[in-house]
């Protein structure tokens, strides 16, 4: 029979005693200065197998004996007693296993980053009641004034009239929302929808406009993201990104923001372009029932287009187009498109 | 496998074993074995929608503290993962309560928040407990005897430092949401005296914090180390609050340094039209990290004993720097995946650069701590109350 060589440690002191263990079928032995003991095999709890670690019998007085780790010990401690504790051990050295649980984390990431987080997102935001909403929102105004300044250069009566125009529009889509003009210049040609239910359209972008229709179809966009929720949709399926990291982790500290960076970006930006779209046919909707043609959408969003590309061309930015894939927006042209051949469906 | 062939006893009476040595810890796991490890526990984590990460903790620590060697031995962990799951459970609640309050109501988000930060040692103590009871070294386990109201007595010099902000946000809190709500309506003329208050008190907070923090550090690490037991041996403690004024101030030229650099890099940058480069700059914001942490510890440790033994950290800022500008980058080349290999690059740096000095015989002669010692029902009612939250 095969002797093996372990130290054997009683529980009561640190000090560790050199002990040969000897088998015979049911127990083991255990012999070294001062000791010899011998115990059935079904009272000792052997340490799962973990990499090449030291493996430990516990025995029930609480001492140990410690040895390395054998395969030979291994089949026979287990021919021996009814424990079999080393599946786990036997994943994490197949190789197979590995290769397809990393193949099959990457997958489920990836659908729950694209698919799960905003389906579930839209379920819960629709189920916030609309003060809750409001208060999520509040300050995200200020903030953004505080950082791009909270001036409008348009003459106030256009600002009213404007105003006015767009009142209507939010009436018919029955969105209670509040409409805010903005130099932002940093910002170009643009109109967004923050989440207390305020929407900012640039002077940029009254400029361009040749027709306040076209502003009515950028608006009617914007009320889509207003009327859907889409920046608590947003807030939740980032959010949900990282409560998923961290159940799956349970560890969200320091370089494991760094693991979260991957799928929140993709979240957010398969996210985006979905949000983008549904924004657009609500538009697009709500134009039809107001008696403007989606039309109007198509030219604006191609002089935003082009204002863009002037705007990158003059300062040079963009030059060799990076960062265009990480573009929020749908391809304008796509878009645009949609906006022509719209019909109601 | 040499490295794992248990050690041989010493004749505690020789001459030799009297004598006081180096033993420096050591670290002989590999990242590809824990890459294994480690996909599996994700697996599962995923597939038992976070349950099996309880499990997957253990097994993780087991892993981390089998591979840690002292003297040849290694460590060993032994929590339970029905504990560590009811303080995921706990933890996740207070989480989220506390971040969705935080976006619908204020006051009462504040008011969760308070009382965390009172829970707060409490929950730190019961923690420290139950890891130190689930660690073993030559199957004799470690202990921390450390109170909820000593940590509160420590924690006090770090909450002192917030006391002003939070008068002048009481009373001038509606105040300033009265300038807010005019702010917004565009009204001219209000006071700033309220707004000028709120700023001072900030300053003062900052300047607090800045001076109050290397003796809260100081308080901290000895209330760590005092109570820790290891047997019958008493962890101790004798850094002077001036020891950690010393190492923060030596973090705090190396920060100043680096921000030098960093503003010469960005400069070079914006000169030489290429304002990817500024990516460059932004790894350098590890070095002072690293300077603050390695002098922190090494600090401690140069005044850390357990026993008769003393510790001893030798960690440096430039190779530590370095191991965490170049972990970061190879965790965005692999795209999360170097995960397990940069912990476990983290684990070996650490136990090489720490040491215990002491004799063979005392590490040999520990004696564990007779049961009848401990009051049967003070340690059942911990053990019951013992969760882990430490993530």
């Amino acid at each position: 029979m095969t002797v093996l060589a372990g130290l054997y440690f009683d529980g009561k002191t640190a000090r560790g005693a050199a002990v040969e263990i000897t088998f015979a079928p049911y127990e083991l032995t255990l012999r070294g200065d001062d000791i010899d003991i011998t115990v059935p095999i079904a009272t000792i709890k052997l340490s799962p197998r973990l990499g090449r670690t030291r493996r430990q019998m516990i025995f029930h007085d609480g001492a140990v004996c410690e040895l390395d780790d054998d395969p030979v010990f291994d089949r026979w401690f287990s021919e021996n007693s009814h424990q079999h504790w080393n599946l786990l051990a036997r994943f994490e050295s197949h190789w197979g296993i590995i290769l397809a649980s990393a193949l099959l984390i990457v997958a489920f990431v990836g659908v729950i980053a694209i698919w799960g987080l905003p389906w579930a997102a839209q379920k819960i935001a629709m189920r916030v009641p609309q003060p809750w909403v409001d208060q999520l929102g509040r300050g995200s105004l200020v903030a953004l004034d505080n950082a791009l300044g909270d001036e409008s250069k348009l003459p106030a009566v256009r600002q009213q009239q404007l105003r006015e125009k767009f009142a209507a529009l939010a009436h018919a889509a029955a969105v209670p929302a509040k409409f805010e003009f903005r130099t932002w210049p940093q910002l170009g040609a643009n109109a967004l929808a923050l989440p207390d239910s305020t929407i900012v359209m640039t002077d940029k972008l009254v400029e361009i406009a040749d027709d306040d229709r076209e502003l009515l179809a950028v608006i009617a966009h914007e009320l889509g993201h207003e009327h859907e929720r889409h920046a608590l949709r947003q807030l939740l399926a980032s959010s949900g990104v990282a409560a998923l990291i961290f159940i799956m982790t349970g560890d969200v500290s320091g370089l494991s923001n760094v693991v979260v960076v991957a799928p929140t970006l993709l979240t957010n930006m398969h996210h985006s372009r979905m949000l983008e779209h549904d924004a657009d046919r609500f538009g697009f909707a709500l134009l039809r029932r107001s008696d403007i043609d989606p039309i109007w959408f198509a030219r604006i969003i191609r002089k935003i287009e082009t204002a863009q590309r002037d705007k990158d061309a003059g300062t040079g930015k963009n030059k060799n187009g990076y960062g265009s894939w990480l573009r929020m927006h749908p391809d304008s042209e796509e878009r645009a498109r949609e906006a022509e051949h719209y019909r109601d469906d | 496998m040499l490295d794992q062939t248990p050690t041989q006893p010493v004749d505690t009476h020789s001459p030799a074993a009297t004598q006081p040595r180096e033993y420096r810890f050591r670290f002989t796991g590999s990242g590809g074995e824990y890459f294994s490890i480690w996909i599996v526990n994700l697996l599962l984590s995923i597939l038992t929608l976070g349950i099996y990460s309880a499990w997957a903790k253990v097994r993780r620590e087991q892993y981390f503290h089998r591979n840690t060697l002292l003297d040849n031995q290694p460590f060993d962990y032994t929590g339970q993962p029905k504990k560590i799951l009811i303080g995921r459970i706990l933890a996740l609640i207070v989480l989220a309560v506390g971040s969705s309050l935080q976006k619908i109501n204020v006051p009462l988000a504040l008011a969760v928040t308070a009382s965390f930060a009172l829970l707060y040692p409490w929950i730190i103590v019961r923690s420290l407990k139950f890891r130190a009871r689930n660690t073993r070294y030559r199957n004799l386990a470690l202990r921390f005897t450390g109170t909820t109201a000593e940590a509160v007595k420590v924690f006090l010099w770090i909450y002192v430092a917030v006391v002003p902000f939070v008068l002048v946000s009481i009373i001038y809190g509606p105040e300033l949401a009265a300038i807010k709500a005019h702010k917004q309506a565009a009204a001219p003329n209000i006071s700033s005296g309220p707004m000028l208050w709120v700023f001072i008190s900030m300053g003062i907070t900052a300047l607090l914090f800045a001076v109050l923090w290397p003796i809260y550090q100081c308080r901290m690490q000895a209330f760590l180390h005092r109570h820790l037991r290891y047997g019958n041996a008493q962890g101790d403690f004798d850094g002077s609050t001036g020891d950690f004024y010393r190492a923060l101030l030596r973090a705090a030229g190396v920060s100043v340094v680096t921000i030098i650099l960093m503003g010469v890099i960005i400069a070079a940058m914006a000169a030489l039209k290429f304002p990817w480069g500024i990516l460059l700059a932004y790894p350098l914001l590890l070095i002072p990290q690293a300077a603050y942490k390695v002098n922190i510890i090494n600090t401690t440790y140069k005044h850390s004993s357990i026993g008769e033994q003393y510790f001893y950290a030798d960690m440096k800022v430039g190779s530590y720097a370095w191991l965490l500008i170049s972990n970061l980058v190879l965790l965005l080349v692999t795209l999360g995946f170097a995960w397990p290999w940069i912990n476990v690059r983290l684990a070996r740096y650490r136990c090489e650069h720490l040491a215990l000095i002491a004799t063979p015989a005392a590490i040999e002669n520990v004696v564990g701590e007779a049961q009848q010692d401990i009051s049967a029902f003070g340690e059942e009612a911990a053990e019951f109350l013992d969760f882990d939250i430490s993530l």
